[in-house]
C-alpha cells in the first residue's frame, strides 16, 4: 500500500519522540518484576492473553482456511488427529495412537476415548471421514485439497473437471476415496503409494473433525474440537476464546480467556503493545533497531527461526531463455550475491543466509554452501556461460520481477547492484501489484522473479516435493530433474525420518547443484512478549508467535 | 420544488448505471482474479481456481455476470464475498456501515463546529493575530496527510500519555482519536472557505448599509454576514459529508475501526468483486444524494435561488 512506506517512517519518528519525551514512564516499566520470577503463576491474576491476529480471519471453516489469521484461531479451537510438541515432533492429538502397515500404504488411527466437541457431541471416526472427504470434494474447491493427493482416489478427485462432472460422478469418486471408519474410534487411511510423511498431513488444521451441518460464520453455533472454544466473534474487531469444558484430549487450558484483536497495520499493532493493550506483537523491520536500542523493550524480544524461505527463481520454462540453457549462468548469478550483507542491510539483520531449500528447525536442514559470495569467480563463470551460449552481455536484457506493496524494492535494488558490479550488466526491475504479478508469472514469466515459501507442516517433503518436483504446481521455475523426483519418491517410502533425511539431503544437494533458484534468506521472528506472559512456547511452525500452544500460557502478576 | 427534487432523484438512476458499468469494466479488466492466490502469497492450483470461478459464476460471459449483479441488486442482494467465504457482501456492509457513518458524522460535526468559527474569527480579525493563528492552523491541517496526523495522535495520546486506547471502537474513549484524525482536514478546509467567503461579504453594500443604519456589530455579523458567507461553504459541506460518512481507509486501518472504509482499498487488492461494486455504488449514491441535499439547502439559505 502506497502509504505504508511513509507510515513506517512516521511511526518510527513518532515512537522515538515518545520514547525520548517520557524516559521514566515507558510502557513496560511496571512489568519488570514479572520477568524476574519465571513460572510464578499467581492464581489471583486474571488469566487473559491478549494477542493480535493482524486482521479479520477470512473464514473459520477449517476446510477453507488458508491464511495466517484463520489458522491462528483454528490452532486453539480445533484439533487434528496428530499435533506437535514444542520441538515440532509429531505427537497424538485427538488420536491416541496410529499404526502404519508393513507396506506403508495403510495408516490406522485410534481415537482417544470419550472425546467430545464443545457442545458435548462425541467426536467419532466418521467425523474425520466427513471432513477429509470435504477437503478434497471438488465442489468445495479448497485451497489445500492437494495435500490429500496421496490417498487412494485422491488424484482422481483433484483431476475432476467440475464443468462436465455431475454430482453423481463426484459422489462415486468420493465413495472410492480411501478413508473409512470401521468403528467409532478407528479411522483408516488407504494411501495410493507409501508416503511416510503422511502422518504430518494429519496434523494440518484442514484435517480436523467436522460434522454435517456445522456452521462457521459466527461464534454463535460454532462447534469447537480443540482446547479452547469460540465465544465471541465481533467481525473486524475481536475474537474471544474461552476454555472448552468438554476438552479431554490433552492437558486442560491454563489460560481462561484469549482476546484476539484485529489490528491490520503492523505499526499500529506495535503501538498497541507499547500502550500495554496487547501482550504479544510482531515488530516491523524498520522498527527493529529502535527496539534493540531500547533498554526496556529489548528485554522483551523473543527471536527464533521460522520455517520459511525467501528466494528468487529463474525462468526455466522459456526454451530459448539464457537461464534455461546454462546452469553455469544460474550459478554465476548465485555467486555474485552477498547474502550476509543483503540480510544486514535489507532485513535489519534478521534471518539467516539461505544456501538450500529446507530451513533450519526442520528435519533435513543442511549446512552446505555451493555458491559462496565470490564476484571474481562469478564474473569468470558469467563470461564462460555467455561464450557457451553465444550471447553478448549487452543482449541479455534481463527482467527481475517482484510484487510491490510488500517491501521488496530494496532487495531487488540490492541484487541489481550486485549483478551490475559483478557482471557490468543492468537488469531491469519490474514491480507489479500482486494479482498482476501472479498473472505475469503464469503467462510470461520474468527472467528472474521473487517468491517465498512457508511450511504447511514441518517435514522436508513440504519444501522439496511440494515446491520443486516436476509436477508441483508451486514450481514456478519450471525446474524438472527426474533424478531428484526419483529420490523424493524413494524418501516418501522410507519408513522412518532417519532413513528419509539422507535421501532428502541427497535430492536437495542435486537441486542446489542445478541452481534453479537463488535462495536468499531463511525466516526468522522478532517478537515482543510482555514479561508477565509465561509458558509461551514459540515454534518455527508458528506464523503468529506461540499460536500452537496459546491454551497453555499463564499470566503472572503485573501492574 | 417537489418536481425539481423528483427530477433530480430520477437523474441519479442513469448516473448510478454508468458508474456501475465503468466500475465493472475496470474491475474485470484488471489482471488476475479473486482466487489466484491464497494464504501468505501462495499461488492457487489452476484446477482450484477454475472450480471456484465456476462455483461463483465467474466463468460466465461478463455481460451475463453484470446483468445478474444488477438483478440481485434490485432485490437487495449484493452477492457473496470471495475473500470472506462464509459471509455475504450484505453481512460485511451491514456490520461496518453504521460504525463508519457514526465516525463520519462525529467528524463532520467536529469539523463544522470548529471550522466555521475558526474561519469567522479569522475574517473578523483580518490580518490580526487571530487571523494568522487560524490561517496557520488551517494550512497545517490541509498540508498534513491524515496518516501523519493519525500516527502523531496515536503515538502521543495512546502510547505516551495513554489517555485514549490505541485501537478498537468499543467505548466512547475509542472514538476520540479517529474522530479528531478524520476531522483534521475538513476543519482546515471549512475554515479556509469560511474565511474567504466572510472577507468577501465584508465589502458588500448590504453590510455597509447594516453598519450605517446603526445595527450592533453582533447582529451585522450573525444576520447579514455569516448567513450570506455560508452559501459557498454549504457547497463544499455536501461532498465533505459524503467523504466522511463513507469512511477512510487510512484512519480505519490505523485505529482498527471496524467500519467499511477500509474495504475501499482492501477489496480492490483482494479482487473481491462484490465488495468493490458495493463500495463504489454506496459512495456514488451518497455523493449524488448529498449534492441534491446541498442544492435544496441553497434555496433555504439564499432567497435568490428558486427551483421550478
Amino acid at each position: 500500500m502506497w502509504f505504508k512506506k511513509f507510515l513506517g517512517v512516521f511511526v518510527a519518528l513518532g515512537l522515538v519522540l515518545a520514547a525520548c519525551s517520557t524516559p521514566g514512564t515507558s510502557p513496560s516499566s511496571e512489568a519488570s518484576d514479572g520477568a524476574s520470577q519465571p513460572a510464578s503463576e499467581a492464581p489471583d491474576v486474571e488469566q487473559v492473553l491478549r494477542v493480535d491476529l493482524g486482521g479479520e480471519p477470512p473464514t473459520l471453516d477449517p476446510t477453507q482456511a488458508t491464511d495466517s489469521q484463520s489458522i491462528n484461531v483454528l490452532r486453539s479451537i480445533t484439533r487434528p488427529l496428530a499435533y506437535y510438541d514444542e520441538n515440532l515432533e509429531v505427537v497424538p492429538g485427538l488420536a491416541e495412537s496410529w499404526e502404519i502397515s508393513e507396506d506403508g500404504q495403510t495408516i490406522t488411527f485410534t481415537l482417544k476415548d470419550g472425546i467430545q466437541y464443545s457442545d458435548g457431541t462425541p467426536i467419532t471416526a466418521d467425523d474425520f471421514v466427513f471432513s477429509w472427504k470435504r477437503l478434497i470434494d471438488p465442489r468445495e474447491a479448497a485451497g489445500y485439497s492437494y495435500i490429500m493427493a496421496d490417498v487412494v482416489g485422491g488424484e482422481d478427485l483433484l483431476g475432476v473437471d467440475t464443468e462436465t462432472a455431475t454430482d453423481e460422478d463426484i459422489e462415486a469418486l468420493l465413495d472410492a476415496f480411501g478413508v473409512s471408519a470401521p468403528d467409532e474410534s478407528t479411522f483408516v487411511v488407504e494411501l495410493a503409494r507409501p508416503a511416510a510423511y503422511f502422518v504430518y498431513i494429519a496434523t494440518s488444521w484442514t484435517t480436523v473433525p467436522q460434522q454435517e451441518g456445522f456452521s462457521f460464520a459466527e461464534a454463535d453455533g460454532y462447534v469447537s474440537s480443540g482446547p479452547m472454544k469460540l465465544v465471541e466473534w465481533e467481525h473486524n474487531a475481536q475474537i474471544v476464546l474461552e476454555p472448552n469444558e468438554n476438552w479431554t484430549a490433552g492437558p486442560a487450558p491454563t489460560i481462561e480467556r484469549i482476546e484476539m484483536a484485529m489490528i491490520q497495520d503492523p505499526a499500529a499493532s506495535l503501538a498497541a503493545y507499547e500502550a500495554g493493550e496487547i501482550d504479544i506483537a510482531g515488530v516491523p523491520t524498520q522498527e527493529i533497531s529502535r527496539i534493540q536500542g531500547d533498554p526496556e523493550l529489548s528485554d522483551q524480544v523473543l527471536q527464533g527461526d521460522v520455517l520459511s524461505i525467501y528466494y528468487f527463481g529463474f525462468d526455466l520454462k522459456d526454451p530459448e531463455g539464457p537461464f534455461t540453457n546454462s546452469v553455469l549462468l544460474r550459478q554465476a548469478f548465485n555467486e555474485a550475491v552477498d547474502k550476509e550483507t543483503m540480510i544486514a542491510t535489507t532485513f535489519a539483520g534478521l534471518g539467516t543466509p539461505a544456501n538450500s531449500l529446507v530451513p533450519p528447525g526442520m528435519p533435513g536442514a543442511q549446512d552446505f554452501e555451493l555458491y559462496p559470495y565470490d564476484p571474481e569467480k562469478a564474473k569468470a563463470d558469467f563470461d564462460q556461460a555467455l561464450a557457451d551460449l553465444g550471447i553478448a552481455a549487452g543482449d541479455l536484457g534481463l527482467e527481475v520481477g517482484f510484487n510491490t506493496d510488500a517491501n521488496h524494492e530494496d532487495k531487488v535494488a540490492f541484487l541489481q547492484e550486485q549483478w551490475r558490479q559483478a557482471f557490468g550488466i543492468d537488469v531491469t526491475p519490474v514491480g507489479l501489484e500482486w494479482g498482476a504479478y501472479l498473472e505475469r508469472l503464469e503467462s510470461d514469466p520474468f527472467d528472474i522473479f521473487r517468491l517465498g515459501w512457508g511450511a504447511d507442516y514441518p517435514h522436508p517433503n513440504n519444501f522439496l516435493t511440494d515446491l520443486i518436483s516436476c509436477s508441483s504446481g508451486n514450481n514456478n521455475m519450471g525446474y524438472c530433474n527426474e533424478e531428484v523426483d526419483a529420490l523424493l519418491q524413494e524418501a516418501a517410502v522410507a519408513p522412518t525420518l532417519e532413513e528419509q533425511v539422507p535421501l532428502y539431503n541427497q535430492a536437495q544437494e542435486m537441486v542446489m547443484a542445478d541452481a534453479p533458484i537463488i535462495p536468499l534468506r531463511m525466516g526468522s521472528r522478532f517478537t515482543l512478549v510482555k514479561p508477565w506472559i509465561q509458558n509461551l512456547v514459540a515454534t518455527a511452525q508458528d506464523s503468529n508467535t506461540g499460536e500452537l500452544f496459546y491454551d497453555q500460557v499463564s499470566v503472572a502478576a503485573h501492574e | 420544488m417537489l418536481g425539481y427534487i423528483v427530477r433530480r432523484v430520477l437523474w441519479i438512476v442513469p448516473v448510478l448505471f454508468f458508474v456501475s458499468v465503468i466500475t465493472f469494466v475496470l474491475m474485470r479488466a484488471t489482471p488476475s482474479g479473486p482466487f489466484d492466490s491464497f494464504g501468505a502469497g501462495r499461488i492457487a492450483a489452476p484446477g482450484v481456481v477454475a472450480q471456484l470461478e465456476r462455483k461463483y459464476g465467474l466463468d460466465k460471459p461478463p455481460h451475463e455476470q453484470y446483468l445478474r449483479w444488477v438483478g440481485n441488486l434490485l432485490i437487495g442482494d449484493l452477492g457473496p464475498s470471495y475473500k470472506y467465504r462464509d459471509r455475504t457482501v450484505n453481512d460485511i456492509v451491514g456490520d461496518g456501515i453504521w460504525v463508519t457513518v457514526h465516525l463520519g458524522v462525529m467528524a463532520f460535526a467536529l469539523s463544522v463546529i470548529v471550522g466555521i468559527p475558526l474561519g469567522v474569527i479569522a475574517a473578523l480579525r483580518h490580518n490580526g493575530v487571530p487571523d494568522y493563528l487560524a490561517t496557520f492552523i488551517s494550512v497545517l491541517g490541509i498540508a498534513t496527510p491524515s496518516f501523519v496526523l493519525s500516527i502523531l495522535l496515536l503515538v502521543f495520546f495512546a502510547v505516551t500519555v495513554r489517555w485514549f486506547p490505541s485501537y478498537g471502537w468499543q467505548t466512547p474513549a475509542h472514538w476520540v482519536l479517529p474522530t479528531i484524525a478524520l476531522a483534521g482536514f475538513p476543519i482546515a478546509q471549512i475554515a479556509r472557505y469560511t474565511r474567504a467567503s466572510m472577507l468577501e461579504v465584508t465589502r458588500k453594500d448590504y453590510v455597509r448599509t447594516a453598519h450605517s443604519k446603526g445595527l450592533k456589530e453582533r447582529s451585522v455579523v450573525s444576520i447579514h454576514m455569516i448567513r450570506n458567507a455560508l452559501i459557498p461553504v454549504v457547497t463544499i459541506l455536501g461532498p465533505i459529508f459524503a467523504f466522511l460518512v463513507t469512511g477512510s481507509f487510512i484512519i480505519e486501518t490505523i485505529f482498527s475501526v471496524p467500519g467499511i472504509g477500509r474495504y475501499f482499498v482492501l477489496s480492490i487488492a483482494q479482487r473481491d468483486y462484490g465488495v468493490i461494486m458495493a463500495m463504489v455504488m454506496l459512495f456514488a449514491v451518497t455523493i449524488a444524494v448529498m449534492n441534491l441535499v446541498v442544492d435544496v439547502l441553497y434555496a433555504y439559505i439564499d432567497p435568490r435561488i428558486r427551483y421550478s
